[in-house]
């Protein structure tokens, strides 16, 4: 799909009214799983893309060159919107605008950016410090200038973690979600909200769709739960790299654990959906195109 | 990060070569980014092998036909050996062109810190397996090839292995008696190591195991006989590249949980976060290295600093 009407469907999504659960992939094949299991909407996670690439926690430290590079190649990889974690913006608003520039050109169909101070950390993790306020509101508005500029339909979401951080709290999370809109953030990542009563309170309060991150500090709700409070994008970061990461877990230790008298049962399940990987990655499609061409 | 390193680059090579002549026989997981790496690692093995497929497949989404460029198996190479304390082995493809551009690949991987990669004797760039099968190169053009990463591995680190990987036997008209005679001209080319691609039974792998001196990889996989590593160590193979085990592992483990997910939603992860809690990777962010990263910090940062961070903030506590 090209890249416009890409982000031409993420503002359907958005529009619908309805609850979308947006689970994040980590590299292009974590996202192609995504996209076979019936999501219409994934995202990149920077926590899972700094695990899984840099085997480094999520502290800031992926540059935005990296992140730019694996969107591209995720979002060649499926044909539905990506929203990407850009982080901090990887620096102050002239960062920023670059940063938005180059996450468009790599195919997205939106990003987010945080106000913590750099370097970052995720947002369930303690240690996190907030931008000055007027720092942070003209990095949204410098990015904002960016999308109008090469795609209006690009949705900038500004997160916030004021809720979590030092010096933070509820107030300041909406007072700063409705200066980030006014300098225009299409949508609000309230990150690390303790209830539902701060769910509740802060879509009450900011007139905008709103993301929630059920993990770490912010609770386990039901879709349902979450639709009656009026939030409109779940995300699901780590689900699935966590489900990798302990199934590759079991199979190296397993294999280093190999009975020397055995022979090892084989890697391939057959009767599993994926047990033709390379059918499922498309071999047979590349195939074809090759003999078209050579005929 | 370099504190995470135990060794200089070069001590790696030199670990590898220790390894491949010890007489013994060694497992190479497969890996395919940093953290399948740093796991394996942790699981007890001695080196990790970076696999083509699994790079191809993780990084591009693509089947392993040659659209992965040098650039991209090097990089992902350098993460994966910034982030383990094993030697690792990369799979350098054809070499990506002729030798000339095999001397620029050799010489890419050993400055990412790989202790050594293997080159294969296809035709580059591979086409598609589906239509024209699998071609190999003259035996003078892949001599040619092997010459020239030898005398870069030798200007560069000459503890660096270079592993010859011959399609041979695979190929239309192939033989073992072609594997043999490919191996050995690869060998008196200056190669440290010799992978037979494809060989189907104990016998044949016995046949070269017996005609080439020098130490043999044996992958594992496909058409290749699934033999014990007692059979294995029998037949007289060095390593044993199991190399895309843990991608399938992951691949079916993330199709499972998403569509379990998609189900259940919240009752899932729920579920999960009380069965897990005990696993050695449930308390993620402890597993993942940010208690890690607090001691570097308390170590580097000013303190004032330190202070600020964490008082009254909320969330996992590294």
């Amino acid at each position: 799909m090209h890249n416009s009407r890409r982000t031409a469907r993420f503002r359907e999504l958005m529009a619908d009214g309805k609850l979308h659960v947006r689970p994040s992939a980590f590299d292009a094949l974590s996202a192609k799983i995504l996209e076979r299991s019936g999501f219409e909407i994934i995202g990149i996670s920077g926590y899972c893309v700094s695990v899984g690439m840099l085997g480094k926690p999520d502290v800031g430290l992926v540059t935005m060159s990296e992140t730019a590079r694996m969107c591209r190649n995720i979002c060649k990889a499926v044909s539905i919107p990506v929203m990407v974690d850009a982080d901090t913006g990887y620096g102050d608003a002239l960062n920023a605008m670059r940063t938005v520039d180059a996450i468009i050109e790599a195919g997205a169909g939106g990003l987010f950016i945080e106000d913590q101070i750099e370097p970052k950390r995720c947002g369930h993790v303690q240690g996190k410090q907030l931008l000055p306020f007027a720092e942070a509101v003209a990095k949204i508005r410098g990015a904002a200038r960016v999308r109008d500029e090469l795609d209006r339909d690009f949705v900038l979401m500004a997160r916030t973690d004021a809720r979590g951080a030092v010096g933070g709290s509820f107030e300041e999370a909406v007072r700063r979600a409705r200066a980030y809109l006014e300098a225009g953030a299409d949508m609000i990542f309230p990150e690390g909200l303790l209830s539902a009563d701060e769910i509740g309170r802060f879509v009450a309060a900011v007139d905008a769709p709103i993301n929630y991150n059920r993990t770490g500090v912010s609770p386990m709700l039901d879709l349902d739960d979450l639709r009656a409070l009026g939030v409109r994008f779940v995300s699901n970061a780590g689900g699935a790299f966590r489900a990798a990461t302990r199934a590759a877990w079991s199979y190296y230790h397993d294999l280093k654990a190999e009975d020397p008298t055995k022979r090892p049962a084989a890697d391939v399940v057959d009767g599993h959906p994926l047990a033709d990987l390379d059918g499922f990655l498309g071999r047979e499609r590349l195939a074809h195109i090759d003999q078209e061409l050579h005929r | 990060m370099a504190s995470d390193r135990g060794m200089s680059r070069r001590g790696m090579s030199r670990r590898l070569r220790a390894l491949v002549s010890d007489g013994g026989i060694h497992v190479l997981p497969g890996v395919y980014n940093a953290i399948t790496a740093k796991i394996a690692e942790s699981a007890g093995f001695e080196a990790v092998g970076v696999s083509g497929y699994g790079v191809s497949a993780s990084l591009i989404g693509q089947p392993d036909v040659g659209l992965t460029t040098c650039t991209e198996i090097v990089t992902v190479s350098g993460y994966v050996v910034d982030a383990v304390n094993v030697p690792v082995i990369a799979d350098a493809d054809t070499g990506f062109g002729n030798a000339i551009n095999t001397m620029r690949t050799t010489e890419q991987f050993i400055k990412a810190g790989v202790a050594g990669i293997h080159i294969e004797d296809q035709v580059a760039p591979k086409r598609c397996g589906h239509v024209a099968g699998k071609e190999i190169i003259s035996l003078e053009e892949a001599v040619g090839k092997y010459r020239a990463a030898v005398k870069v591995r030798n200007e560069l680190d000459p503890d660096f292995i270079l592993i010859a990987r011959t399609d041979a036997r695979g190929v239309a008209g192939g033989s073992v008696d072609e594997v043999i005679r490919r191996a050995n001209a690869y060998l008196e080319a200056g190669v440290d190591v010799i992978f037979p691609e494809g060989l189907v039974d104990a016998g044949e792998i016995g046949r070269v195991c017996r005609a080439v001196k020098a130490p043999i990889l044996y992958n594992r996989t496909g058409i290749s006989a699934n033999l014990s590593l007692d059979e294995l160590r029998g037949l007289g193979i060095t390593i044993v590249a199991n190399a895309n085990g843990a991608l399938r592992a992951a691949s079916r483990a993330m199709w499972d949980y998403l569509h379990a997910f998609k189900r259940e939603d919240a009752a899932l992860e729920r579920r999960l976060k009380e069965e897990l809690k005990d696993h050695p990777v449930g308390d993620f962010h402890a597993f993942v290295g940010f208690p890690a990263i607090r001691q570097l910090e308390e170590e580097f940062l000013p303190r004032e600093e330190m202070l600020r961070k964490y008082e009254g903030s909320l969330g996992f506590k590294p």
